[in-house]
């Protein structure tokens, strides 16, 4: 018979005040087995644990129930004090007698005091039939998987990679740069932005520790915790990127030209292509929705002057695997559509961009070498009317939010072009100014006084073509005036999105959306970059709207998480998990259809259920539908719950 | 005693403390010129207690309930019910108004209606003018208009008359 | 095709032409209108502005005498659509003021017809197909501008059509019959509707604006699908700016000999290659 010692903290006045501790200790010291029975204002303080250590020493206790707060407040302390004093930690059990006795019945003393009688004689009996058992540990595949390649998937894999800790970074684009590679210039520095980009992508291509995978995704993620397996299909590009020099011949003798999406449609790319002039890797990848060859086995030029025979028009797609111990996910973001506003033009006027299409323009390797000109007529525009707020703010029509970087963006924008085009005239709507970083509203007042970027507080309500030019009907609301302007360029601060793919990444990640569909943190204030599966974190803007520096942030603290992670050589979790017995189990596969965490499944050899440790977190669904009865979960098998159910009848 | 905030959100089924005073309502307003008060200002007036501000403005009463104002707001903001519930709020009360040849206008309409069942355009319209005092407004395009035999002079009265008017009286 | 028919007070005085211009278009696309029998006046801009109580039973007289019939009801004025639809929504979607518009009405509403704006009907319930073979007289030498007016499509939620600034509907009827329409930037910008008798001056602003704009658009005339609208357009205008409704083309394209009786009761000259 197990000896059991049963501690009943006064936990200060929170519990004493309402259940009387007297009377408990004086019942539960008579209970059959319990050999030792003391209560104390604090157990959970240093001499509150010593006295626990002490009694388990003096007494020879098998056992012990610590009567107090909630099991996820001490649980751990109690079990690392009862350790300490020889006893194997699963022979410690909490019973709350606080946050589920004295706090909820204030009003009911006596009651009180009979439910934590009552409480505590069921977790003995409970206590009477576990198992001394032991973390269940796996080892742990000291990689790291980083999906996405722009900014904050190479921060991420760069500080990692820094620590020693081998890195995987896939992308699906031809190469590695994401939004911030298609930026001119950068807030609030006005940087450039390829010039502060590219010494990253030359790094990670050049890293030891980093393996990038370019124009690939991830097909399939399996395993769990520490021991991932990501399957990846690397897209044909109908060219041999090793073999290639990068050269860049077959571009040149390419006859088909498409309009670029980098450019987002202003500028065009050939079948052929590389995403930009410093791209990384520069080894060109075919489009097969485009290429005359792949399509009506016509031109085929580009094999023909290629001079080390890279081009293979018979290249398949290719899958393959890697064994990581962890995921970050940086996927970044995608902009509202200016062909879904009604009110602006629905996308057919071709004066009315949005802002990476204005990046694109002023970018000095963009479609026009970094001049500012009207799409329409490639006329220098003197007018350029900038809208904030397009579909963000928007319960109605758009998204709630506020992206957080439009009012700075656009201030850039304005100012670049005044820059540009000196004796031009800029006007900003705008419906508030959020210019939160550092020198970021210093960066904003500078427009207004230095370019004489005209602020006019209001919306739009809608714009219109006539005569060759943009007419915006806004408002002032400051003054109430009406404000009528013949534009030449109509420059959208959109709304950011997340990416039209991140559902499907979610699903294979098994990780949750919120309502707009940017991934789910598991907690949106103290734990922004994990999210709720454990070994999958994120970082950027497919976590939520945010400028570089925060992205880059976000990058870091992932990356420390990881380094966190692969801190030990083992990875340990609680061993209160499901088992089978397998003289009962019929192998009916009810137990595998159930489980939540994909942590069962059917040994078919041996005809019996098997249960993965590591993926399962004792949840007891298995248990419940199991027909034959055959499932138990470990220190809380039917038997223990039925004893405890006796004791609160 | 309910503000004038609670009383206009629930006569025209909206919240307009939701107003962030964005303005696409005034420029989206085709009357805007013409008003004292544009709309988010209305909006604004009501969120913080100005009733009286509210209900005296012209604005209320030239607006000629477009509705494209509420189309355009982001925060589906029932902009022309709230210019309705206004003008009522302003007869229950009896509030200075401003527009008092359109509340004529408004208040002969019904009362033809309570008449007839139907609107004779031609009785209606020399009602109006009488009341509204604007006897000589429009005379040549009348005279064209009658030119024309655009008018009708039998005004038609329908059978159920006597049960309307108990329902509307 | 049967439907009950609610002309609306203007259709039954100043806007006789659009009444018998609808009349004779529907009997040639094999619509047969029966009006509504006793109807009363919806109650227009001067109910809901001053009386929400009454302009409801307005709304809602009507809607009972129609649900009585179980035909779809038509009506060839925007406001009147506009109104009864909004009776429709109350009577569909607060159950509690339904209950108390069915007592006092006397009435139980089934609520199994469609109430339509006489342009949706023509394109959705008669179809376009059917109209482009009726035409005998093909309109080619014509460029409209189609006026869309405020009612027809807003507030989205009482007219239940998907919110679009620039709609296509009677665009592309005229197609149908046609005519070349021309883009331009006013097709649901605000006439001043009841305020033409109030405040002309404000009316005649706003109005010379739109035909300005329709005027540079490159159309020869305007086309209107409410009576209200076609009123104002045409005579708070200085600019001599043909402005016919929509019907009243229809019939001309499908040859019907007393289609001019309508033409000939605008005040401005009919000018046009027809």
């Amino acid at each position: 018979m197990k000896k059991i010692g049963v501690f009943i903290c006064w936990c200060g006045s929170n519990i004493a005040d309402v259940v009387s501790v007297d009377k408990v200790l004086a019942v539960i010291s008579k209970h059959p087995g319990v050999a030792h029975c003391e209560y104390y204002k604090y157990f959970c303080s240093e001499p509150g644990q010593r006295l626990v250590e002490d009694a388990i020493k003096n007494k020879s206790l098998d056992a012990i129930v610590i009567a107090a707060c909630s099991p996820s407040m001490h649980e751990a302390t109690f079990r690392k004090a009862a350790e300490r004093a020889g006893l194997n930690r699963y022979q410690c059990e909490i019973t709350n007698i606080r946050e589920q006795c004295s706090w909820v019945h204030r009003m009911k003393k006596g009651e009180a005091t009979q439910k934590a009688i009552d409480l505590i004689s069921g977790t003995i009996e409970k206590l009477k039939l576990n198992e001394s058992l032991q973390p269940i540990t796996t080892p742990v595949t000291k990689r790291a998987l980083v999906i996405g390649g722009g900014i904050t998937g190479m921060q991420a894999a760069l500080d990692i990679a820094n620590a020693g800790v081998e890195v995987v970074l896939l992308e699906r684009a031809p190469s590695v740069g994401g939004h911030m590679s298609q930026l001119a210039e950068t807030f609030p520095t006005l940087d450039c932005s390829q010039c502060i980009l590219t010494p990253r992508t030359v790094e990670i291509a050049q890293h030891p520790k980093i393996k990038l995978i370019t124009y690939a995704e991830l097909e399939e993620l399996s395993g769990y915790l520490g021991n991932y397996t990501a399957k990846i299909r690397k897209k044909a590009a109908y060219i041999d990127r090793v073999k290639c020099t990068g050269c860049g011949l077959c571009i040149e003798k390419c006859p088909k030209k498409i309009p670029s999406e980098f450019d987002l449609g202003s500028g065009q790319r050939k079948a052929v292509y590389i995403l930009y002039p410093q791209a990384v890797p520069n080894k060109p990848v075919i489009d097969p929705e485009n290429c005359m060859y792949l399509l009506e086995k016509k031109c085929g030029i580009c094999q023909k002057v290629c001079e080390v025979k890279a081009v293979d028009y018979e290249q398949k797609d290719e899958i393959i695997e890697e064994k990581v111990g962890c995921v970050v996910v940086a996927t970044g973001y995608d902009l509202y559509p200016v062909k879904d506003i009604a009110e602006y033009g629905n996308g057919r006027i071709k004066d009315v961009i949005d802002g990476l299409q204005f990046e694109r323009l002023n970018s000095a390797s963009g479609p026009t070498s970094g001049a500012i000109v009207r799409p329409s007529n490639g006329d220098v525009p003197k007018d350029v009317v900038f809208i904030q707020c397009t579909r963000s703010r928007d319960p109605e029509k758009g998204v709630s939010y506020c992206p957080g970087i439009c009012c700075m963006y656009t201030g850039k924008h304005a100012m670049l072009y005044k820059r540009k085009v000196p004796d031009g005239q800029a006007y900003v709507f705008y419906m508030d100014i959020r210019a939160p970083g550092k020198d970021y509203e210093e960066f904003i007042q500078r427009g207004i006084e230095e370019e004489r970027t005209l602020y006019i507080r209001g919306r739009v309500a809608r714009l219109y073509e006539e005569n060759g030019k943009v007419i915006v009907c806004g408002i002032d609301t400051l003054t109430g005036k009406i404000i009528e302007i013949k534009a030449d360029l109509v420059v959208l601060a959109t709304a950011m999105l997340p990416r039209a793919t991140a559902k499907d990444l979610a699903k294979k990640l098994n990780i949750s959306t919120d309502e707009y569909g940017f991934y789910r943190e598991a907690h949106v204030k103290l734990k922004p970059v994990q999210s709720n599966t454990m070994g999958i974190f994120l970082a950027g803007c497919c976590q939520g709207p945010k400028d570089i520096p925060y992205s880059v942030s976000q990058a870091g603290s992932a990356a420390s998480k990881v380094l966190a992670l692969f801190g030990s050589d083992k990875l340990s979790s609680e061993p209160i998990v499901a088992t089978v017995d397998e003289s009962l189990c019929a192998a009916c596969g009810v137990c595998v259809a159930n489980c939540p965490y994909n942590a069962r499944e059917i040994d078919e050899k041996r005809k019996v259920a098997v249960v993965k440790e590591m993926l399962c977190q004792g949840c007891g669904a298995c248990v419940a539908v199991c027909p034959n009865k055959a499932c138990q979960l470990k220190n809380m098998t039917t038997e223990q719950v039925m004893s405890i159910m006796k004791e609160l009848e | 005693m309910e503000s004038i905030l609670d009383i206009v959100n629930k006569k025209a089924d909206t919240r307009v403390e939701r107003c962030y005073q964005c303005g696409k309502c005034a420029s989206s307003c085709p009357m805007i010129k013409f008003f004292d008060v544009p709309p988010y200002k209305i909006i604004r007036l009501i969120t913080i207690g100005a009733k009286d501000s509210a209900l005296s403005a012209s604005a209320i009463w030239l607006c000629t309930s477009c509705y494209a104002c509420m189309t355009r707001c982001p925060n589906d903001i029932n902009i022309t019910k709230v210019m309705d519930a206004l003008k009522e709020i302003n007869l229950q009360e009896k509030a200075a108004c401003h527009e008092k040849d359109i509340l004529i206008f408004h208040k002969i309409f019904l009362g033809e209606i309570a008449r007839l069942g139907r609107i004779n355009e031609f009785r209606f319209v020399g009602k109006f003018k009488i009341k509204a005092l604007k006897l000589f407004q429009d005379l040549a395009l009348g005279l064209k208009m009658f030119k024309k035999g655009k008018f009708v002079f039998k005004a038609e009265k329908i059978n159920g008359i006597s049960g309307l008017r108990k329902l509307i009286r | 095709m049967r439907a009950s028919y609610y002309p609306g007070c203007s259709l039954h005085g100043t806007a006789k032409e659009y009444d018998l211009s609808t009349r004779l278009v529907c009997k040639e696309l094999g619509v047969d209108l029966e009006e509504l029998p006793d109807w009363s006046c919806c109650g227009a801009s001067s109910g809901h502005s001053i009386n929400e109580n009454v302009s409801e039973i307005l709304s809602c007289r009507n809607i009972a005498i129609a649900d009585k019939k179980g035909l779809d009801l038509i009506t060839p004025c925007a406001a009147c659509f506009n109104r009864l639809k909004a009776g429709e929504k109350i009577l569909r979607e607060d159950g509690k003021k339904r209950q108390d518009l069915e007592k006092r009405l006397d009435f139980k509403f089934k609520g199994e017809f469609k109430i339509y704006h006489l342009l949706d009907y023509i394109i959705n319930a008669v179809t376009i197909k059917k109209v482009k073979d009726r035409v005998v007289n093909p309109l080619t030498r014509l460029k409209v501008a189609c006026y869309y007016g405020c009612l027809i499509n807003r507030p989205n939620k009482v007219t239940q059509c998907d919110y679009k600034e620039s709609p296509v509907e009677l665009d592309a009827l005229m197609e149908a019959i046609g005519c070349s329409v021309s883009e331009w930037s006013h097709k649901n910008e605000c006439c001043g509707a009841s305020l033409s008798l109030i405040r002309p001056g404000i009316v005649n602003n706003l109005v010379d604006k739109l035909i300005s704009t329709a005027k540079r658009s490159g159309a020869d005339v305007i086309v209107t699908a409410c009576p209200l609208c076609q009123a104002n357009l045409e005579m708070r205008q200085s600019q001599g700016f043909g402005v016919l409704n929509f019907t009243e083309l229809l019939g001309v394209a499908f040859a019907i000999k007393e289609i001019d009786e309508c033409l000939n009761k605008h005040l401005i000259a009919n000018t046009l290659p027809l």
